[in-house]
């Protein structure tokens, strides 16, 4: 194979190759956060399940692998691309292929004046001063494993900053897919997303592989909402089932009246794991975290979020639904953390699972820690079954088991995907959810 | 025709129809009373083919076709029906899109087509019409936020949609008013035709003055105690169950 990196063994000669590799290109500062994420992940490692946080999700096959990271060239033929596209949805679009953005199956539209979308690389390049008050400013590379690892690593990502006032109507289409005969391949990628004042933006994110072949994506968001700036976010998690891992790390600040609503729908993947850490600093801000899981085989996610209120009147409500079946798990752990100064907080967290097999997992912690008085906070979850009255019901009106099953589970998804603003998001989603229940009992 | 032949059901190892018998024509209405815990509900959903209850003897057939073995949907596709005492509440599932599949399901089983989203709304406005049916309960999610009466109107119009061969209506009195069961009794007649049989379970008389049935069985501590015309439904509004139930004590100690 021409043209591979082939450095394998210790991810601190991984990293130094990449930083060698970019040297030429690279600004200065940049290199030396990559020296930075290398050094704090040779001391942190990956996480091991003996950390409270990781209790529920076992790592060591994603810790163990010998990654490679692939050359430059792959990238996916259009029959590969339509397959992760919603129907007729216009979008701006941008894709990386192996962590390497791909010009030619990308378009970018027009935007509004004062809106820059552009690849983390053509943001160094430009030294855009947006992108370098943000980049980094809220990934913990001294904390976080997989962030630090994903600072040594990183090889580009998606940047959009909408100015103040400014609104844009059609979404950004990010996909991210893998591709590779190098196995177990490795992509590193980050993602800023900075709304000024009472800008409005859409974000749609679809991952997944096409091909067969064992990877590890690890991809870094940092989201600022300025007040009352708006952001939409769809995360759709498409990985491979038997060989793909994915593990998100995402940090959001939101000011004052700001409203960030994210929804994670993950049909994929073997072992996945999504981190938020949200910061609402400013009164009323608002956020929304929605999720949903169908998992099925061995596949594990784990939902890890961290939801920090420091001012008056904040809502914040997150609800997560899991359909879970044969082998797979699923774990869930929110953490509300609010403010001495956070009065008047609403918060609202609720997990729920749904168990189809006997051999399915799920493991849920929802959490408060408050330190003000005056608060609505609530949180709940469920682990149950499908209603066998209900079941019954349908049945004896001649819906066969399977249909019955299907709409009962559709059902208890619709809570979230009836919050899904993009028709054709939508229409995915449940496509999605049908194809992934399958047809066993 | 439908014949119950000394059947014997449980729940969690508990006997409750101790050899149960009934013959059911094709055009015939057919009223079980009986106290409450008598085992009405049992036998409607031992019909309907409940996995909550286990047959440990006797036979079903329907037509001369033996359906203990069938699944509750392969029941409803041969035209069983069962209106539930208590419907259940279905968050999230849209009456119409169900009643939709529910049709479809019964049509395929019939060698018939599937209706088109169109045609089913054509015929699921004129079946919503028999039982007064407020149309913008058929968007909403299945039974959810239903009143008692709404909720029993809502069985009787999937009835009237499914049109079943055979329908068994548990309780479908209970908790309506008089005027709803004019309406719902109403709904009910228009569905009588020479073809199709009728279970009316009730623990009252009074919604069998408005489905006249044209047998009357009394069901006693899961065995029918007693069986006639429509003049016994009056017969027991006037002495109420005490009587025979006390007969159907005392039988049972003198055969131990
Ligand atoms: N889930 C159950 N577990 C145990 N016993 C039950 C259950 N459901 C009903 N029964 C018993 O079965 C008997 C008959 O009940 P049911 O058929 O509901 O009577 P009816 O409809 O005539 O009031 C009653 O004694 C009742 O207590
Ligand atoms: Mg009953």
């Amino acid at each position: 194979m021409t043209n591979m990196m082939t450095q394998t063994n210790t991810f601190a000669s991984l990293a130094d190759s990449v930083r060698e590799a970019r040297a030429w290109s690279e600004p200065a500062w940049f290199l030396e956060r990559r020296g930075r994420g290398a050094r704090h992940f040779a001391e942190l490692g990956f996480p091991s399940q003996k950390l409270e946080d990781w209790k529920y999700t076992n790592i060591k096959p994603v810790a163990e692998a010998e990654y490679q990271v692939p050359g430059d060239e792959a990238s996916v033929s259009a029959g590969v691309l339509a397959e992760f596209e919603y129907g007729d949805l216009d979008a701006h679009r941008f894709v990386f292929v192996n962590g390497v953005f791909q010009p030619a199956l990308s378009h970018l539209d027009k935007l509004p004046k004062g809106v820059t979308a552009s690849t983390l690389r053509e943001a160094l390049t430009t030294d855009n001063e947006t992108f370098r008050k943000y980049f980094g400013a809220q990934a913990d590379i001294e904390k976080h494993h997989l962030t630090a690892l994903n600072a040594a690593l990183v090889q580009d990502g998606f940047f959009l900053a909408v100015a103040p006032n400014t609104v844009v109507e059609k979404p950004f289409h990010l996909l991210f897919l893998t591709t590779s005969d190098a196995e177990p391949a490795i992509a590193n990628l980050h993602n800023v997303i900075v709304l000024g004042t009472s800008a409005q933006a859409t974000i749609l994110e679809t991952h997944g592989a096409a091909q067969t072949h064992r990877y590890l994506k690890n991809i870094v968001t940092e989201i600022d909402a300025a007040p009352n700036a708006h952001l939409d976010r769809y995360v759709v998690q498409r990985e491979s089932v038997e060989n793909g891992w994915h593990i998100s790390s995402e940090y959001v600040h939101q000011g004052r009246d700001s409203n960030v609503r994210s929804h994670s729908l993950d049909f994929g993947g073997d072992i996945v794991r999504h981190n938020i850490w949200a910061k609402l600093d400013g009164e009323a801000a608002e956020a929304v975290l929605n999720g949903l899981y169908m998992l099925r085989g061995n596949q594990h996610v784990d939902n890890f979020m961290w939801v920090e209120h420091t001012k008056e009147n904040i809502p914040s409500h997150e609800l997560f639904k899991g359909i879970l079946d044969e082998h797979a798990s699923a774990a869930f752990t929110g953490r509300i953390y609010v403010h001495k100064e956070a009065q008047k907080t609403d918060a609202k967290q609720t997990n729920q699972n749904l168990l189809l097999s006997d051999t399915a997992r799920a493991n849920t912690r929802p959490q408060l820690e408050i330190y003000a008085d005056d608060v609505k906070c609530t949180h709940g979850a469920t682990i149950g079954q499908l209603d066998e009255q209900a079941l019954f019901y349908l049945r004896s009106r001649g819906v066969d088991p399977i249909q019955a099953r299907n709409l009962l589970i559709h059902a208890f998804a619709c809570d979230i995907t009836e919050r899904i603003r993009i028709p054709q998001v939508l229409d995915k989603a449940e496509e999605l959810l049908t194809a992934q229940l399958g047809e066993s009992k | 025709m439908l014949e119950i032949k000394n059947l014997k059901a449980s729940i969690e190892d508990k006997e409750i129809l101790h050899g149960l018998s009934l013959q059911v024509r094709p055009g015939e209405v057919h009223a079980i009373m009986g106290p409450n815990g008598s085992g009405k509900s049992t036998l409607a959903r031992v019909l309907a083919g409940s996995d909550d209850y286990e047959v440990t003897g006797g036979e079903i057939t329907l037509d001369g076709e033996d359906i203990i073995d069938l699944e509750p949907d392969e029941r409803a596709q041969r035209g069983i029906f069962m209106a539930f005492q208590y419907p259940v509440e279905i968050p999230g599932v849209s009456n119409t899109y169900f009643l939709r599949t529910a049709l479809n399901s019964v049509r395929k089983a019939r060698g018939e087509e599937e209706l088109s989203g169109g045609d089913f709304l054509k015929l699921a406005r004129e079946k919503a019409k028999l039982v007064d049916l407020d149309p913008d309960l058929m968007k909403r999610s299945l039974n959810v936020g239903f009143s008692g009466g709404e909720k029993k109107r809502n069985e009787i119009f999937q009835m009237a949609v499914l049109d079943p061969r055979i329908a068994i209506l548990d309780e479908t009195d209970s908790g309506l008013d008089i005027d709803a069961l004019r309406v719902v009794a109403d709904g009910v007649n228009k569905l009588r035709n020479e073809d199709r049989m009728i279970i009316v379970v009730t623990h009252y008389q009074r919604l069998l003055n408005y489905i006249i049935p044209d047998h009357v069985h009394v069901l006693v501590g899961g065995q029918i105690a007693k069986s006639g015309d429509k003049s016994l439904a009056e017969e027991l509004e006037a002495t109420g169950y005490t009587e025979l139930e006390r007969e159907v004590r005392n039988a049972a100690t003198a055969n131990t």
